[in-house]
């Protein structure tokens, strides 16, 4: 019997259907098949991003029976749990589209995913800085970012008020990646290369650190100052001892942030900027705010926008508050005291903004 | 700190990837349903982990669901006789379960002995293989490339896919 209608015309597997060859003859023809399409140059790729996708949809379907607990289910939490079961884009698309103020749950969820498709790696960012004071000798012109409305409340993709791009970041496979920075004093560049965290000097020095709290004690003057200072000793001894929060250098991986963002943030959905037309595709926005109080080390509120199918991160806007970080018996900490920045966008780079990324480019030799 | 389930549950799912696409292709007559069958195979996997019985190989279990899954989606899309052949399906399970046994620590390196296979097909075997399967080019381009009719270059394909499944077995990679 041969069904013409139940062939696809590009499918070689269609002409099985017609064979006069036993059912077991077909068989073994069909297995090489499958075989055979597994050599397909581009295979490899294919099967990765499928197992992204679906450890993705295993997570959020493993996260939200486990929030809601023994309690009744509401409607809202069901559809999201069900989208979730079917795939976690699919599930943010439902509870967005049925309820456009979402639960956490989702929203937490969500950046699940977002962390999983930013472990495949392969993706390039630009990092724009806005310091909190501008570098020794240079007046200070730039306008305070968000003066006249929420600071989270705008495009990625629009004037940049304040903001200069002072870097890109590179994400390769298996967590590792790139911070390349351009202070006044000369390029440098940090790292991650799958076993140790390390940071070329202007000078071409490889330092090499078992944490990356330490390496961001080392590197936090670039984003305060845009110069590549030497730490003072609280800061060095904090990041050998990780007792401190998190340093801006850890923002900056943007898995850290991911991370930081499901300890200490209340997380939501931003249902009015799912059509923002800064971005040629559909998108997924979630929004952070720091639940405990700002303590001028840590962003205080943190804007993610992600590819609304595949959720891979487009951007992040991680804002500092204006606050200064509080000394003994609640007294202002001495200005001296390293704090963040004002503000960080990383933002997907478009077009040629980054070279070519192989494995090599992980190690810090390849940067002296 | 122990991993997590859903951690181990990933490490098994990565180790098992390939030989699952594989088995899904194998069973699958559209390629476009590839990717929503392995989905849905790995989540109704991780739902129904703890019928799994761990003293048996998981790899059988897994293709089990992704059977499951394949025939829903015919039945769906009312291919379901023609699809539905048992003997097919036993045939294409039991070269599975012979793969799971043959050395290797990946897949790839368990069917490593088809690219041999590949390089003593007839020469023009070879070229249909390789256009199609290797480069990826569509099977109608690929038979207007060799001059050939679509339908000639069909079953030049099937005929090859023939040899290198008695190759594979002169090789004890199938039974």
């Amino acid at each position: 019997m041969k069904n013409e209608s139940h062939q696809m015309p590009d499918d070689p597997n269609a002409f099985d259907l017609g064979s006069d060859d036993s059912p077991q003859r077909q068989a073994d023809a069909r297995v090489v098949h499958g075989l055979l399409l597994m050599l397909d140059r581009s295979e490899a790729a294919r099967v990765a991003a499928r197992v992204d996708r679906a450890t993705a949809a295993v997570r959020a379907a493993e996260f939200e029976p486990r929030l809601v607990g023994t309690r009744n289910y509401t409607l809202r939490e069901r559809l999201a749990w069900i989208g979730g079961s079917i795939g976690m884009a699919a599930a943010i698309g439902l509870a967005l589209l049925l309820f456009p103020s979402s639960t956490e749950a989702t929203a937490l969820a969500a950046l699940d995913s977002m962390r999983s498709a930013t472990r495949s790696g392969g993706r390039c960012y630009e990092v724009l800085i806005q310091p909190q004071r501008p570098p020794h000798g240079v007046p200070d012109q730039q306008r305070p970012m968000g003066a006249s409305r929420d600071p989270l409340d705008r495009p990625d993709r629009g004037p940049l008020d304040g903001l200069r791009r002072v870097g890109e970041l590179r994400l390769g496979a298996e967590g590792r990646w790139t911070l390349t920075m351009m202070p006044p004093r000369g390029r440098i560049v940090m790292g991650f290369d799958g076993h140790e965290y390390w940071a070329v000097e202007p000078g071409g020095t490889i330092r090499r650190f078992d944490s990356v709290r330490a390496l961001g004690g080392r590197s936090l003057g670039i984003l305060t100052t845009g110069i590549f200072d030497t730490p003072d000793a609280e800061t060095e001894q904090g990041g050998a001892s990780g007792t401190t929060p998190p340093d801006t250098i850890e923002y900056l991986t943007l898995t850290s942030v991911l991370d930081s963002l499901k300890r200490d943030y209340t997380v939501t959905f931003d249902s009015r900027s799912q059509t923002e037309s800064a971005f040629d595709r559909p998108i997924t926005v979630v929004q952070a705010r720091r639940t405990s109080a700002a303590d001028g080390r840590t962003p205080s509120a943190v804007r993610l926008v992600a590819d609304a199918s595949t959720l891979q991160v487009l951007s992040v806007r991680l804002i500092w508050s204006d606050k200064q970080p509080k000394g003994p018996a609640g007294t202002e900490r001495p200005t001296s005291a390293p704090t963040g920045p004002k503000a960080v966008l990383i933002r997907h780079a478009q077009g040629t903004v980054c070279g070519e990324t192989d494995d090599d480019w992980f190690r810090p030799e390849r940067h002296q | 700190m122990s991993p997590k389930a859903s951690d181990i549950f990933d490490i098994l799912i990565r180790q098992h990837a390939d030989m699952l696409t594989a088995f899904i292709y194998s069973m699958s007559f559209d390629r476009s349903e590839v990717d929503d069958i392995f989905q849905e195979t790995i989540l109704t996997a991780w739902k129904r982990i703890e019928e799994f019985d761990s003293t048996r190989p998981f790899a059988p279990w897994l293709r089990g669901i992704a059977r499951n899954h394949v025939l829903a989606t015919a039945r769906k899309k009312r291919r379901y006789r023609a699809h539905l052949h048992e003997l097919l399906e036993e045939r294409v399970e039991e070269q599975f379960g012979r793969l799971d046994r043959n050395s290797g620590d990946s897949f790839a390196e368990r069917i490593a002995e088809l690219k041999g296979c590949i390089a003593q097909l007839h020469e023009e075997a070879r070229e249909a293989i390789e256009l199609v399967y290797i480069c990826g080019v569509d099977l109608s381009l690929a038979a207007q490339r060799v001059g050939a009719t679509e339908e000639t270059f069909r079953k030049r394909l099937y005929r090859a896919r023939l040899w290198l499944a008695d190759c594979l077995k002169n090789k004890q990679v199938f039974q």
